[in-house]
């Protein structure tokens, strides 16, 4: 009876958790950017959390480093279902200006299914807030498959 | 705590600064941003300086052939590896390459991340094959032409001359020295050869030797001093009675 209502409040407060994965931290400034008054993305419900067991969004910045790419996998299977990972920037889709290193160890591709992804380098507050409110969008989708 | 009670009071009634993007049209970028790539494939000549130059290589290029030499050619940006660093606009030499100021660059899939542009580039005209003979006829044509220009124009250029001519030359150049030296004029001294100097310088000694044998005393024989004197005051007598002589001569 008061799944409908908890799945629409539940929808209107997606909370990020965001992971490091390597990134210059240019995206990183970028996104906690996105959560200021000007570009405000706290008014659609968006907060960051500092725990992975609380989160409906995974935002994953950075290429996957060798280093971090076990603590990567750790975390993101620490997010509880529905989830909904985003990959900030050209880093987690390809590599970007690293693609090839010694470092590097793949896409986000080979960890994860990514749900939505921000091109750019970096991707300007207005695109990361796109991307945020598709996110929130597919997030509802995916609870209401499960809860079928 | 007082300016910050005032600052709060002021932003009460001001306009908030939130910008209001989901909820509205998304903002300009500034002048001169760098977003998404837009190629045009009928300006690219496919010199590949943008591939070279790019630093994350996200330039794709399939070359297909056609039946009559001509190439298909797609190029392939792949803006998930794009750094927008614009190198390849720079460098591009017919500007096929922009960078627009739309950066809402998001996607769910990478094709959405692809932007593409498939142009063809033609073969060159083939080259004319010509057989040894029009070379031939082409080449006397152009002769004659240059040779009627020379008669023509007046500065006659220096004709040039087959080895055989030149060996004739030279040939009737030594006839004409020979000849000369037979004829006469200024013989020019004949060179001994060192038999021969040897010869006459031997016989030079041997007349000298022989002249100073016949000769004997014919060397004149030094004078001792005493006749030295002797035949000076011989000389002074015979001066003095000269001088008498003349004298009473002439009274």
């Amino acid at each position: 009876m008061f799944d409908k209502l908890i799945d629409n409040s539940m929808a209107k407060s997606p909370w990020i958790f965001h992971i490091n994965a390597g990134s210059c931290n240019g995206c990183d400034i970028e996104l906690v950017s996105v959560l200021t008054p000007r570009y405000d993305a706290e008014r659609l419900g968006f907060r960051l959390t500092g725990t992975p067991r609380q989160a409906d969004i995974v935002v994953v910045s950075g290429p996957i480093t060798l280093q971090t790419r076990d603590r990567l996998v750790r975390t993101l299977a620490q997010v509880p279902e529905p989830r909904v990972v985003v990959s900030l920037g050209s880093c987690p889709r390809s590599g970007n200006v690293f693609k090839g290193s010694y470092a590097i160890d793949g896409p986000l591709d080979k960890y994860t299914h990514v749900d939505v992804s921000v091109g750019g380098c970096t991707p300007k507050p207005e695109a990361i807030v796109a991307a945020l409110a598709q996110a929130a969008e597919i997030l509802r989708e995916k609870r209401k498959e499960m809860h079928k | 705590m007082l300016p910050y009670l005032t600052k709060a009071l002021t932003n009460l009634v001001k306009k908030p600064v939130t910008e209001k993007f989901p909820a509205g049209d998304p903002p300009k970028a500034a002048e001169g941003y760098r977003g998404r790539i837009q190629y045009d494939p009928e300006k690219c000549i496919n010199c590949g300086m943008c591939m070279r130059v790019c630093a994350p290589q996200c330039m794709h290029r399939d070359i297909e052939k056609l039946e009559n030499g001509d190439q298909k050619i797609t190029f392939t940006f792949d803006l998930t590896s794009c750094t927008f660093c614009s190198m390849c606009a720079d460098f591009c030499a017919r500007h096929a390459i922009t960078l627009t100021d739309d950066y809402m660059i998001v996607g769910t899939q990478p094709e959405d991340f692809l932007v593409t542009g498939t142009f063809v580039k033609k073969a060159p005209p083939p080259k004319p094959k010509f057989t040894p003979e029009q070379i031939a006829a082409m080449k006397a044509k152009a002769e004659a032409a240059k040779a009627a220009k020379a008669a023509a124009g007046g500065a006659a250029p220096k004709p040039k001359l087959t080895p055989e001519e030149i060996a004739e030359r030279k040939a009737k150049a030594e006839a004409a020295k020979a000849a000369k030296a037979v004829a006469g004029g200024a013989a020019p001294k004949p060179k001994l050869s060192p038999e021969e100097i040897a010869e006459r310088k031997a016989k030079a000694e041997a007349a000298k030797a022989a002249k100073a044998v016949a000769g004997g005393a014919a060397p004149k024989p030094k004078l001792s001093p005493e006749e030295i004197a002797e035949r000076k005051a011989k000389a002074e007598a015979a001066k003095a009675a000269k001088a008498a002589a003349s004298q009473q001569g002439e009274s």
